[in-house]
């Protein structure tokens, strides 16, 4: 009950923060808006556009009407095609859902064997081949190798049709990158924890009983692994948003990033204040049941993350 | 081997494709697409006039002649109103015949829902005389309807329950942000003869020509400059082309330094067109307000002179300090030089203006700001970079009247001028394109002289083009990229 609420307490920060922020950016979206329909920017033409969003009434009661639009799925009309927001975001939402939440199922589906791997031989082949590729993912920048993907996978080797392809052509690489930058960290924190786990006393037991290294990693220490991969996925999520909003620029993926990226040329706060209020309300959910799963699976703080 | 054995697993795993993936078709890459079916929103007439879904009455053809389209002609009354008369047997996409009556409540809607269709004559009214003939009146009067029909906002549609159009595409689905697929017409004569068309958009055009380079498109229109050398390598054509459009640069004489006409002068003669012209690797020195092989064209370049310039400025009382900035009671002259990213040229442009501008002792800064639109509305600016079409209904009149009388709406520059008044209406008076013509020269004489803008280049544009198009002609601009005679 108490996270329910702390859960709701966040999002109504959220949603506060959301609202007033964006009409602090510079420029002025009517004169954008009246730019876009081939209206000249008079004071009667401004003043009329404003009138039409309702702009005029108090800051407070544009935040009710606002909020209960968006608790009841009317999120208004996009200041910039006049659409309605669902319309605009509706379209783009499955590319990067496709595209965000496979990249992190993928990660964290290999993540475990590959840590494994590593955690079985400290120092060994595996281990530093995994190390490697954690320091690559962090070192080398994601725009840059997501364009350079592009330009190998489509333009030099023709092994995909990304730009007009099918829509499994078209994802399956972006999807891959988000995948592989995640799975960097995630492998070498699962690393970590089977190595953390190896060193316990239950562990040093089923060693005396006769099971070898790796059986006993897979047996005993697969509890304490899974609850900090749960941690570890949590702040991932965050980087998930940003990451997709690369591959997707990178490559002409119509995903929710191109939108977001006119709204703010165009200053459509119609569109914006509805992706960043979604974006917090996935944190908060994420955040929130990752918590629940813990504290239910083990309410004991996990030691092993790195 | 190796990498045959790639490909094949590759197709394998990728079985799912769309079944349009394995249809012959074109495949068209541009930054731009028709964001709305409504020709009454926004400039959705325009790009869907230029996907080859809908048709005006009239249009200008590649050689910028102002021909009919669905329309045969446009008379002028005895009573000031005009007639259009149209061409007999065409058809709206749905089969339905293109009537007066049907043409007549197309135009009156977009008239009344569009303000760029108001803009050359005001508010129209339309009745239908008889099937194949209408009579229109204005607002404001206008001796070249013809030319009025032709501009974008008046496209020709049936309001269904969806508007529905004539041109030799119909779209068959529309993904927001992303592309469309168009079909061919099956009311528009050679219909059988067309392939479907797959037009895609791309973010940017950089990763246009990747895609291009990829094999994945027909054609690429409007490629960046830096692209053309790896295209080229590859050896892929790429047809480059000089457009309507104009490059220009405002002068704001609401400025207090550039209200003095010799201020702006001295700018527009220190100006090295050629030297512009060079850093967009493209393009060619501006005579004037319209683009060169045009009948309004203006033969005799515009004079570079630093001296002139000097002493010009010498004259308006901006004098050279110790550093050799210039200075008037004490106050510098400084300018900023604006551009906006959305024609990459122009910001390439601003270093190259600023090294000019500071040859003269002129203090220079450069900004980019997000869109145009505000910054040209509000007047926020000292020198505005500025991209336009300048006869898009082949016709003089729709830029002079707009863009130099005196409060007109997209005279940016704030720019008042009795002569230029008195040689606007003289102009709507004319009838005779030689005529217009030579009253458009002596505008523009009168516009050189106050310089309230200084006209820059005439740029080139670039489409690559893969085999099953090699033998497309792109017109003069982006009007019409897909047209009846595409890929037959």
């Amino acid at each position: 009950m108490t996270a329910l609420l702390r859960a709701v307490f966040l999002l109504w920060l959220a949603s506060l923060a959301v609202f007033v922020l964006p009409a602090l950016l510079p420029g002025n979206p009517a004169l954008l808006a009246l730019t876009e329909r081939n209206q000249a920017a008079t004071p009667e033409n401004v003043a009329a556009l404003k009138a039409e969003w309702r702009m005029e009434d108090g800051l407070a009661r544009q935040y009710a009407r606002w909020v209960t639009g968006l608790v009841s799925g009317d999120w208004g009309l996009s200041l910039r095609s006049g659409r309605p927001v669902a319309d605009e975001i509706g379209p783009r939402l499955p590319w990067s859902i496709a595209i965000g939440g496979g990249g992190i199922l993928l990660a964290a589906l290999l993540c475990l064997p590959l840590g494994f791997a590593a955690a079985r031989r400290p120092h060994g082949i595996a281990d530093r081949l995994t190390r490697l590729f954690s320091i690559a993912a962090q070192t080398a920048p994601s725009f840059l190798v997501a364009i350079l993907a592009a330009w190998l996978f489509s333009a030099q080797w023709r092994l995909l049709d990304l730009h007009t392809g099918g829509p499994i052509q078209r994802v399956a690489l972006p999807l891959l990158l988000v995948g592989i930058y995640s799975l960097a960290p995630l492998t070498r924190i699962v690393r970590n924890c089977f190595v953390a786990a190896g060193e316990q006393a239950y562990l040093r037991t089923a060693l005396a009983k006769g099971l070898g290294p790796g059986q006993a990693l897979h047996r005993h220490a697969g509890r304490p692994v899974m609850l900090a991969l749960l941690a570890a996925l949590t702040p991932q999520m965050t980087w998930i948003v940003g990451g997709t909003a690369v591959v997707e620029v990178a490559f002409a993926i119509p995903g929710l990033s191109q939108l977001v990226i006119e709204s703010v040329a165009t200053r459509d706060y119609s569109v914006l204040r509805v992706y960043v209020m979604g974006v917090a309300t996935l944190m908060v959910v994420v955040h929130s049941g990752a918590e629940l799963i813990r504290s239910r699976l083990d309410p004991r703080p996990v030691a092993c993350a790195a | 081997m190796s990498r045959s054995i790639v490909r094949l697993a590759t197709a394998l795993a990728l079985a799912a494709l769309p079944a349009s993936a394995q249809t012959p078709r074109f495949t068209v890459g541009q930054t731009f697409m028709a964001g709305s079916t409504d020709p009454g929103e926004g400039s959705a007439g325009w790009a869907l006039a230029s996907h080859g879904v809908a048709e005006k009455l009239f249009m200008v053809d590649a050689e910028g002649r102002l021909v009919g389209s669905l329309a045969e002609s446009a008379t002028k009354d005895s009573d000031g109103s005009w007639v259009v008369t149209m061409k007999p047997g065409r058809k709206f996409a749905d089969g339905t015949p293109v009537t007066a009556a049907e043409v007549a409540a197309s135009l009156a809607r977009t008239n009344e829902k569009n303000a760029a269709a108001r803009a050359s004559i005001g508010k129209m009214t339309l009745e239908a005389i008889d099937d194949t003939r209408l009579r229109i009146r204005s607002e404001r009067p206008t001796p070249v309807m013809a030319a009025v029909l032709a501009e974008w906002p008046f496209a020709v549609y049936r309001m269904a329950d969806k508007p529905v159009f004539t041109g030799p595409y119909q779209i068959a689905a529309l993904r927001t942000g992303d592309g469309m697929d168009l079909v061919p017409n099956p009311n528009y004569p050679d219909a059988a003869q067309r392939k479907p068309v797959l037009l895609k958009r791309f973010p940017d055009g950089q990763t246009m020509a990747v895609a291009l380079e990829a094999g994945e498109l027909d054609m690429a229109f409007n490629l960046p400059v830096e692209a053309l050398p790896r295209l080229k390598a590859r050896g892929i054509a790429v047809k480059t082309f000089l457009v309507g459009y104009q490059y220009m640069m405002w002068q704001n004489t609401r400025r207090e330094a550039l209200s003095d006409p010799r201020v702006r002068r001295a700018i527009d003669l220190v100006l090295d067109r050629a030297e512009l012209a060079t850093a967009i690797q493209g393009g060619e020195p501006a005579n004037g307000a319209f683009p060169k092989g045009t009948p309004f064209a203006l033969n005799d370049p515009r004079p570079t002179d630093a001296a002139a310039a000097n002493r010009l400025l010498d004259e308006a009382g901006w004098n050279r300090g110790s550093d050799g900035r210039r200075a008037k009671d004490g106050k510098p002259l400084d300018l900023v030089v604006t551009a906006y990213p959305q024609r990459p040229d122009l910001v390439t442009l601003q270093p190259v203006v600023r090294a000019q501008l500071s040859a003269l002792g002129i203090g220079v800064r450069t900004r980019v700001v997000e869109q145009p639109g505000p910054i040209s509305s509000s007047g926020d600016f000292d020198l505005l970079l500025w991209a336009v079409h300048t006869l898009p209904a082949g016709d003089p009149g729709f830029f002079l009247n707009g863009f130099f009388r005196a409060g007109a709406g997209n005279n940016y520059s704030g720019f008042s001028s009795a002569v230029v008044d008195r040689l606007l209406d003289r102009l709507a008076g004319i009838a005779s394109a030689p005529e217009r013509a030579a009253v458009s020269g002596e505008i523009q004489q009168e516009i050189f002289a106050s310089a309230p803008v200084s006209f820059l280049l005439t740029p080139a544009w670039h489409v690559g083009v893969g085999p099953k198009l090699a033998g497309y002609r792109p017109w003069g601009a982006d009007y019409h990229i897909i047209r009846p005679d595409f890929g037959l």
